[in-house]
C-alpha cells in the first residue's frame, strides 16, 4: 500500500467516523468522569437513541434497495396513536400483544401499498412516501380530532418504553432485537443480497431474474412495520398517544445517521453496522455536549458539520474507485 | 424471465405447442450484454457478482433464507478458478478487474446454474483477444455438456468457428440461414451486407 493523500483520505473515511465515535466518548468521559462514563448515562445515551435507531434501521433497509422512505415518520406516529387508542377503548382487560401485532400488520399493509404504488404504477419512491406520509398525517389528525390520548392506557403497554429488564432499559432491548434482525438479514440472507443487488444496479437484477418489484413491496413493508413499532416505543416511553409530530423529530436525524454509516466501514453502501455507528455517534454528540452545559444549539450545528465531513469522505473513496 | 414466458403465447398456437414454448423460456437464461448496466453489479466484490444466481442452492432453508457462507466461497472460488477469472481474490471488487475478466466473471455466475438454453447478447463485445479465446472456449464447454447455446455478434469470423447454425440479420430482419460448412465469413458477410441474396444461398 503506497501512501497518498487519497489512500489517507479512504482509510479516514472507512475508520475515521469509528474513531470520532471513540474520541467523542474517551472525550467526555475525561471531561466528565462523574457525569458521562456512569453506566447509567451509558444507558441514558443508548435508551435515547434506541427509537432513533429502530428508524434508522429500516431506513437503512430501504436504501439498501435504493429507495427513499420518507413515510416513517408518519408511520411512526400512526404506530404510537392506534396501539394507544385500541388499548383504551378495549377498556379493563386490553389484548396488549393482540393490539400490538394487529397494529403492526395494519403498518405492515400500509407499507406494501406503498411499495406496490412505486412498483406498479412507478410514482418514484420519494415522492410516493412523501405523499403517503402527508396522507397518514391527515388521517390520524382526523381519526383523533387532534386530541393527544394521555389517560387509561394501561401498564402492560407502558412498561414497553419505561421500564428496564435485568438492568437494560426494554426500548434497548427492543432496539436491539430490530437491529440484529434486520441486520441478520441483510447481511445472511438471500433477501437481503438480492436487495443489495437491486440498490447496485436494478436492471442488472432485472436481468438476473430478481423480482425487482415485489422486493420493493418487502422493503417498504417492512419499514413500515419496523417505524410502527418505533412509534410504539416512543408513545410507551412518553405515555401518551399524540397524534402528530412524534416520529417527525425523528426522520431527518435517521437520514443523517443512515448517510454517516454508509461512509464508514464500507465506503459508499448503505449497512446496518455503519448506521449503528451513525445513530451512537449522534447519541453520544448530543448527550455529552448537555452534559458539558453546551448551548443545545451548537448540537445541530456540530452534527450538520460532521455528516458533510463524512459525506465528503466517503465521496473520495467512490471516486478513487472509478 | 420465468413470468415473461406468458408474453410469447400466441393465440394461433395450439395449447400443446403453447406449453413447449412456456418451458423452453423457462428453461432458459438469457445473458446480458457485457456492460456496466447489464450486468455486472459495481461496487460489490466478484464472490456477490458470481453467486448471486446460485444463491437458491446456498441457502439452509426456503423460509428464512439464510445462506451458507462457506459453501458459497467454495463455490465462487471453484467458478472463478474454472474460468480463469484473473483477479486478486474474490473479495476483490468486480470493477478492479479488466472487462474480460469481467465478462468471464459475469459468464460463470450464469454457469453456476445449470440451463438448459442460454441466450447471450454479445458475450464478445468489448472484450481483449486473450478473453474472447476463453470465452469462446467456454460456449463449446456449454454446448458439449448438452445445453442449447445462441448468441449474437457482430463479429463475422466468431461464427464460423463455433456454430451449427447462423441466421443472418439486415436492417433487423432475418436475410439468411445457413448451417454447418456453408457458415463461411465470406457468405455470411455477403447476406449481411446485401450481395448475396437468400435464393443464391440456398
Amino acid at each position: 500500500m503506497q501512501t497518498s493523500p487519497t489512500d489517507f483520505l479512504g482509510w479516514f473515511s472507512r475508520y475515521g467516523t469509528i474513531i470520532f465515535l471513540l474520541l467523542l466518548v474517551v472525550g467526555f468521559s475525561f471531561a466528565r468522569p462523574d457525569v458521562f462514563a456512569t453506566k447509567l448515562n451509558l444507558l441514558n445515551v443508548l435508551n435515547q437513541a434506541s427509537i432513533l435507531l429502530i428508524i434508522s434501521s429500516v431506513l437503512t433497509v430501504c436504501l439498501v434497495m435504493g429507495l427513499f422512505d420518507l413515510s416513517i415518520a408518519a408511520m411512526a406516529t400512526l404506530g404510537g396513536y392506534l396501539v394507544c387508542k385500541h388499548m383504551v377503548d378495549q377498556g379493563d382487560n386490553p389484548h396488549l400483544w393482540l393490539t400490538l401485532i394487529g397494529v403492526l400488520l395494519f403498518s405492515g399493509a400500509v407499507g406494501v401499498l406503498n411499495g406496490a404504488i412505486v412498483s406498479y404504477l412507478g410514482v418514484s419512491a420519494f415522492i410516493e412516501t412523501l405523499a403517503m406520509g402527508s396522507i397518514i398525517t391527515g388521517a390520524i389528525l382526523g381519526y383523533s380530532h387532534s386530541r393527544t390520548i394521555l389517560g387509561g392506557i394501561p401498564d402492560s403497554f407502558l412498561v414497553l418504553g419505561q421500564q428496564s429488564t435485568l438492568g437494560i432499559p426494554n426500548p434497548v432491548i427492543i432496539m436491539a432485537l430490530v437491529v440484529f434482525v434486520l441486520w441478520l438479514m441483510l447481511e445472511h440472507t438471500q433477501t437481503g443480497r438480492n436487495l443489495y443487488a437491486i440498490g447496485g444496479n436494478q436492471e442488472a437484477a432485472r436481468l438476473s431474474g430478481i423480482p425487482v418489484k415485489r422486493y420493493a413491496l418487502l422493503a417498504l413493508g417492512i419499514s413500515a412495520a419496523c417505524a410502527a413499532l418505533g412509534g410504539m416505543v416512543a408513545a410507551a416511553n412518553l405515555g401518551a398517544g399524540r397524534p402528530q409530530g412524534v416520529g417527525e423529530t425523528y426522520l431527518l436525524n435517521a437520514f443523517a445517521a443512515v448517510f454517516i454509516g454508509a461512509s464508514s466501514l464500507r465506503p459508499g453502501q448503505f449497512h446496518i453496522l455503519g448506521t449503528l455507528i451513525g445513530v451512537l455517534m449522534s447519541g453520544a454528540i448530543s448527550n455529552g455536549l448537555s452534559i458539558m452545559g453546551v448551548e443545545t444549539y451548537w448540537q445541530y450545528i456540530v452534527q450538520g458539520v460532521l455528516l458533510i465531513v463524512a459525506m465528503f469522505g466517503a465521496g473520495m473513496v467512490v471516486m478513487r474507485r472509478r | 424471465m420465468r413470468r415473461s414466458a406468458e408474453r410469447y403465447k400466441s393465440r394461433a398456437q395450439p395449447r400443446a405447442s403453447r406449453r413447449r414454448a412456456a418451458q423452453l423460456l423457462r428453461d432458459s437464461r438469457l445473458v446480458p450484454k457485457n456492460s456496466a448496466q447489464e450486468a455486472a453489479f459495481p461496487g460489490f466484490s466478484v464472490r456477490e457478482n458470481v453467486s448471486l444466481l446460485s444463491l437458491a442452492r446456498l441457502i439452509t432453508d426456503p423460509v428464512l433464507r439464510f445462506l451458507r457462507r462457506c459453501a458459497e466461497r467454495s463455490l465462487v472460488s471453484e467458478l472463478v478458478q474454472r474460468r480463469n477469472v484473473k483477479t486478486v481474490g474474490i473479495e476483490a471488487k468486480i470493477d478492479s478487474l479488466s472487462g474480460g475478466n469481467q465478462q468471464k466473471a459475469i459468464l460463470a455466475r450464469w454457469l453456476g446454474i445449470n440451463a438448459k438454453i442460454y441466450l447471450l447478447n454479445s458475450p464478445t463485445a468489448a472484450v481483449d483477444i486473450g478473453a474472447k479465446a476463453e470465452i469462446y472456449r467456454l460456449l463449446q464447454e456449454i454446448a458439449d455438456s448438452g445445453a442449447a447455446v445462441l448468441f449474437t455478434s457482430t463479429e463475422v469470423e466468431e461464427f464460423p468457428r463455433l456454430c451449427h447454425r447462423v441466421l443472418v440479420f439486415r436492417t433487423g430482419k432475418v436475410v439468411g440461414e445457413l448451417t454447418g460448412s456453408d457458415a463461411t465469413e465470406a457468405r455470411i458477410l455477403g447476406l449481411a451486407v446485401g450481395m448475396e441474396t437468400e435464393k443464391q444461398a440456398a
